[in-house]
């Protein structure tokens, strides 16, 4: 069931899992609680929204530095 | 190379989800993420092109996970609360907010190992391949610490749920049963 639920499964397969969890209460309960959890992870793991550290933000800004921008075309082949 | 800054920079979201399911807390993982970063940075030179940044930088994290973090004892279990959670993710009525707390302190007891696989699976979306790879261990210990983890929430969730309904009969007791199709656990609790 853990297969199916990871979606690990062939379509064939997962409709084979899908009838037995419907013929079997307990599977059904325990596999409504796997889908549930999922759905639950975003929501106790998410990052939100919240500023980074101000030590992370300084290191993503040093790396950020745009390069040197090249020289024009015109200067670097003055004859085209 | 063909991966940049903003490469990494894109990653740096799911490199938080992770660095909290193994750190626990928001600063620690944040500490996570700025020590796999620089590391990363510097061991750019080493990553193979084909190869996946995030899974990448998920074994760079997860080692320095282990090498420091483990080795200082700064393991710490998450420490997320309902009420330190974003206000679009918060839980809408109370009861909602009772199940939440329930997952949460459940999820801190977890170990980590139990607790980064059910992020890297069930969040992320790695194949359990991947997993293995990141995690270092055989595919099989990937299914059975996914299976464990799974269920021992199940179980411990359903126990607190049983226990509010012998205290609080009326207390709508937990439409949790409406989540899990609940009914009294037959299961014994684990200690």
């Amino acid at each position: 069931m853990q297969d199916l639920i990871d979606g690990r499964l062939s379509r064939d397969e997962a409709a084979h899992v899908e009838r037995l969890i419907r013929e079997d209460p307990e599977l059904a309960h325990t596999a409504r609680f796997y889908r549930w959890l999922n759905d639950q992870l975003p929501k106790l793991f998410e990052p939100t929204d919240e500023p980074l550290p101000p030590r992370l933000q300084a290191l993503l800004d040093e790396l950020s530095v745009p390069e040197e921008p090249d020289e024009p075309a015109g200067a670097a082949n003055p004859n085209c | 190379m063909g991966e940049s800054v903003d490469d990494l920079v894109a990653e740096i979201a799911s490199l938080r989800r992770y660095g909290r399911s193994l750190a626990g807390s928001r600063a620690a993982a944040d500490d996570l993420v700025q020590d796999t970063l620089e590391r990363a940075i510097q061991k750019f030179h080493l990553f193979e092109p084909g190869t996946k940044l995030r899974l990448w930088l998920f074994t760079i994290m997860r080692n320095i996970f282990l090498d420091h973090y483990r080795r200082t004892r700064k393991v710490g279990l998450v420490s997320v609360d309902v009420a330190d959670m974003p206000s679009d993710h918060r839980p809408a009525d109370q009861i909602d907010r009772l199940v939440h707390r329930d997952l949460v302190a459940q999820m801190a007891r977890l170990k980590p190992e139990y607790r980064e696989l059910l992020v890297l699976v069930g969040l992320e979306g790695l194949s359990y391949e991947q997993a293995a790879a990141v995690t270092g261990v055989p595919l099989g210990t990937v299914r059975s610490r996914l299976f464990r983890a799974r269920n021992m929430l199940l179980r411990k969730i359903e126990g607190q749920n049983v226990t509010r309904r012998r205290s609080a009969p009326d207390h709508a007791v937990l439409r949790r049963a409406e989540i899990s199709g609940a009914g009294p656990d037959r299961r014994p609790l684990e200690p």
